[in-house]
């Protein structure tokens, strides 16, 4: 009898917990399917309805965002092939990568030597490392204004060295850009490496020299191998925000060079076209989502293999 | 999003597992673990992190109307900044939005925390991770996108709502990672003994795991008002009358072009944040 | 949530609490960006007790869409005429009864029941201008009375121009130019302002309507569209070396007007201020600190521009004020504008 006794307890012990699981996620639940996964059904239905001329869209079913990421009417009402918004997905996608390799060259060697330190000096690097991430996004970038704008900062200074008598803008390019994103999204690099770094067993690397390698060898045969792990979550972390930025190409890149994020956000604004923002939404979301299954997928085949 | 992610994001410190382990073998290390120039790499980096923001404070303190033309030193941009109602108001919303945010996104992510890592028998646990940390996922633009239809057509009025709620929603998971993270690394001895004396469940709670994971939902909350205080993308897309944030603020300023009292109110606001995240930092990587 | 919950939750509360209480009246303004004198506004809020937030755009475009996504909480708006006869269609305007408010008494009869506001009520005007162009006169000795100078600049204009970001009064210019109809829904004749446009671009340094003043005074552009009066504000303010051109093909005309968006949530507030911006001395400080002649009665005496000194705007070419476009038509101005700056 005590037995079953004991066993109903548990089973409404266990029934009570459940419940007070529940409870605990339902709240999580809520918000994310109240402000993420409806209005991201809300994005699909957008995109296959008619935008409406003065803003917004009208019920009415039509695939025309899609098709106008691809083909422009032009003023003989002939569908034609234009690569204009593609080239604009190409330099969004390029210039991300770009960033992500450059923040990887760079955090490789700043993660590994702050690894490399005593503990209390590791803590205050990595603290100076997150510092900027933490104050203001809209400041970082307007730092970059106010560095590369005409008669800015660094024209001040090098024409004080003599070294430039009067220069161009340097703002509104690819490069402005780049800088900026590079700026912007480096600790998102740093922090996943150099947690990775921490892991590794450094008798690996004594092994290696004791087995005269050269440093090159064990930097590329032994070291960047065993921090694959952070190194792929560092791309994902820089890479999948850059796709998006806005205030990067709005400020560096001055609106004349867009990248998806400003192009997307214009649709909802001046340009007034909320069907083909839906779709180029769409159509971002979906790079990302290749991007990460791609990823996934190379993890799982690499796991396998260990197995 | 990988574990290691989570990791990185949350507690980057707490991944010296062995903290001796390091400097044991680096004191009888030789060359092959220090790679040549990997210092000035990291020198150089962090020129390049701070030579921006040290000219932006620099140039606060510039006389001269025109920024880049140094011509004596001088605190007025900082009183006409005190002085600017716009920025006023914008920092007052951008405070009000971000300490509701914070405490919604912080009970939320403390209520889910609990239940994934200390929860019995939670179906799909995997899913439900996935679920809170979703705003992680995606590009931000996105989201600002999806919030501007559904308040459009919800027709939300009140912009601070708005707001609130989207900032809420983001804010989740930053809350939800360090709190998890602490949950993670601490032991349960403590919670097991006080249920083996027949402690009753809310009682272990509030007495035991409560006070132990404070330092992480502190954290977390430190992080989400951070996150709140920063965003621009969402709040620019469905800013409206009486709830301009900040950011929003400050980028309708940066559009007219550079000016000391712009640097001025940049100086501020990295103080303010900084402020707010130091205090964090130490929280999180409190053992 | 012992100690730092509730301290959270203190702060939230407090937060929230403090917000009403600070702003018991208030009034949020969507205006065009440096339009209203701050010291008006700073008076107003002493006067009436009302709390004023101002957030600014700098084109038609970027107000309708703005209310257009709906919901957005402004009280006060100030699109020009063809806007509000498109806002008012789309049933994105209050009635406010603009016909029986005393502002409408403050204003000169030749501006009351327009065709955009056929029974005025909904809008009450507030001042009127023109769009064209401005040179920098330091730097540029050439002609400047024709659009031909703008959109088909010299040689020496290269990467020197530069044109507002939304084709709201650029269109309407380049059918000037042209002699094609306002709001024209045939696509050949929009063909041509396309191809001009386009081949403007060539010489175009950069699309913006913000921050105009600083690269029109920087010489960092020679020439730039922009407002009659907002030049002459530059010229005489900051005595920058601008020159409002006067294009014999004739200028764009604008008339904005105060409005307020459906759902305000402080309507009579709204009315409070268009009430007292439309009083004459009001009216005449905002007229010296803008620039734009406002279309209620001034004090004559006290107005600081006059013909002779502002000949920006008091033009001596034709004006010919914009039209609210059919949708067949605004979608070919936006065609041209998205093909152009793709």
């Amino acid at each position: 009898m005590s037995s079953m006794n004991s066993v109903r307890a548990m089973k409404a012990r266990d029934i009570k917990e459940s419940y007070l699981n529940i409870l605990g996620l339902l709240p999580a639940y809520v918000v994310m399917l109240l402000l993420m996964i409806i209005p991201l059904g809300i994005i699909v239905y957008v995109s296959v309805m008619t935008s409406d001329p003065y803003g917004g869209f009208i019920s009415e079913f039509s695939l025309d965002s899609f098709q106008q990421i691809l083909f422009v009417t032009d003023w003989d009402n002939n569908l034609q092939l234009d690569l204009q918004y593609l080239r604009i997905i190409g330099r969004t996608v390029v210039l991300s990568l770009i960033t992500a390799i450059i923040c990887l060259c760079l955090a490789f060697p700043v993660a590994f030597y702050i690894a490399r330190q005593s503990t209390s000096r590791k803590a205050l690097l990595l603290f100076l490392v997150m510092l900027p991430f933490w104050i203001s996004m809209i400041v970082r970038v307007y730092a970059w204004v106010l560095i590369l704008s005409d008669n800015g900062v660094l024209e001040s200074v090098l024409s004080f060295l003599g070294l430039v008598d009067d220069m161009d803008s340097l703002l509104y390019n690819n490069g402005a850009m780049l800088v900026g994103m590079v700026y912007s999204y480096i600790p998102l690099m740093i922090l996943p490496i150099y947690a990775s770094i921490e892991k590794l067993d450094l008798r690996l690397i004594e092994a290696a020299s004791d087995l005269y390698a050269s440093r090159i060898n064990t930097l590329f045969r032994i070291v960047l191998p065993l921090c694959k792990p952070g190194i792929v979550a560092g791309i994902i972390l820089v890479f999948v925000p850059c796709l998006g930025t806005v205030l990067e190409p709005m400020l560096l890149g001055g609106g004349k060079t867009m990248l998806m994020g400003n192009l997307i956000q214009n649709q909802f604004g001046v340009a007034r076209n909320w069907s083909f923002g839906a779709s180029l939404t769409l159509a971002l979301l979906a790079i990302v989502m290749i991007f990460l299954m791609l990823q996934a997928l190379r993890a799982s085949r690499l796991k396998q293999q260990e197995q | 999003m990988s574990p290691s992610i989570s990791d990185a994001i949350s507690e980057p410190m707490n991944t010296t597992a062995e903290p001796t382990s390091m400097r044991r073998i680096a004191r009888k290390s030789h060359d092959a673990k220090h790679f040549p120039g990997f210092k000035a790499v990291t020198v150089l980096f962090f020129a390049f992190l701070y030579l921006p923001i040290l000219v932006v404070i620099g140039y606060s303190f510039n006389e001269n109307k025109i920024v880049s033309v140094w011509h004596g030193f001088s605190w007025k941009w900082y009183s006409s900044a005190l002085q600017n109602d716009g920025l006023m108001s914008a920092l007052q919303v951008s405070f009000t939005v971000a300490a509701v945010a914070t405490f919604f996104a912080t009970s939320i992510a403390l209520a889910a925390a609990l239940v994934l890592s200390r929860g019995k028998n939670v179906k799909h646990a995997p899913v439900s991770e996935a679920v809170v940390n979703l705003p992680l996922m995606l590009p931000e633009i996105v989201f600002a996108v999806a919030v501007l239809i559904l308040f459009s057509q919800l027709e939300i009025r009140n912009g601070m709502l708005k707001l609130i709620l989207a900032h809420t929603c983001f804010c989740i998971p930053f809350a939800f990672l360090p709190i998890r993270a602490r949950l993670k690394g601490m032991n349960t001895d403590l919670e097991q003994a006080a249920q083996d004396l027949y402690a009753p469940p809310w009682t272990t709670f509030k007495l035991i795991t409560l006070p132990l994971i404070m330092p992480g939902v502190l954290a977390g909350a430190m992080l989400s008002f951070v996150i709140s205080l920063d965003d621009f993308i969402t709040s620019n897309i469905i800013s409206g009358g009486g709830a301009t944030t900040l950011p929003v603020y400050i980028f309708s300023l940066v559009k007219q072009g550079v000016s000391p009292e712009l640097n001025a109110i940049s100086t501020l606001i990295m103080v303010i944040s900084l402020l707010i995240a130091t205090p964090f930092w130490f929280l999180s990587n409190r053992k | 949530m012992k100690t730092s919950g509730k301290a959270l939750l203190a702060s939230a509360i407090t937060a929230m609490l403090a917000m009403p209480a600070i702003a018991a009246e208030k009034l949020n303004i969507y205006a065009w960006s440096e339009s209203i004198d701050p010291a008006l506004i700073e008076q107003f809020e002493k006067e009436t007790g009302i709390k004023v937030t101002l957030d600014s755009y700098t084109s038609n475009e970027a107000l309708l869409a703005k209310l257009k996504s709906g919901a957005t909480d402004y009280d006060l708006a100030f699109p020009s005429q063809h806007f509000v006869k498109i806002l008012i269609q789309e049933d994105l305007l209050e009635n406010i009864e603009a016909n029986k408010m005393p502002a409408f008494a403050n204003t000169e009869d030749k501006w009351k029941n327009m065709w955009w506001d056929p029974t005025s009520e909904y809008s009450i005007p507030f001042v009127y201008g023109t769009a064209g162009f401005t040179v920098n006169s330091d730097l540029y000795k050439g002609p400047a009375d024709s659009w031909k100078e703008f959109f088909e600049p010299s040689q020496e204009l290269q990467g020197k121009v530069a044109v507002f970001e939304s084709p709201d009064e650029i269109i309407p210019a380049a059918q000037l130019y042209l002699g094609v109809d306002y709001c024209s829904e045939d696509s050949k004749e929009m063909k041509r302002v396309y191809d001009l446009l386009a081949k403007q671009k060539t010489s175009v340094a950069v699309y913006s309507s913000d921050n105009i003043s600083s690269r029109v005074a920087s010489g960092e552009v020679i020439m730039h569209s922009w407002w009659d009066g907002t030049s002459m504000m530059a010229r005489k303010n900051d005595k920058a070396p601008v020159k409002y051109a006067q294009p014999k093909e004739g200028l764009v005309g604008w008339l904005d007007s105060m409005v307020v968006p459906k759902g305000a949530s402080n309507i009579d507030n709204a009315k409070t201020f268009i009430n007292w911006m439309t009083t004459r001395d009001v009216a005449t400080q905002e007229f010296n600190f803008y620039g734009h002649p406002p279309t209620s009665f001034i004090n004559e005496e006290l107005a600081e521009h006059k013909p002779g000194n502002s000949p920006e705007v008091f033009p001596s070419v034709p004006v010919k004020f914009t039209e609210a476009c059919s949708p067949a038509a605004q979608a070919l101005v936006d065609k041209v504008w998205t093909q152009l700056l793709r």
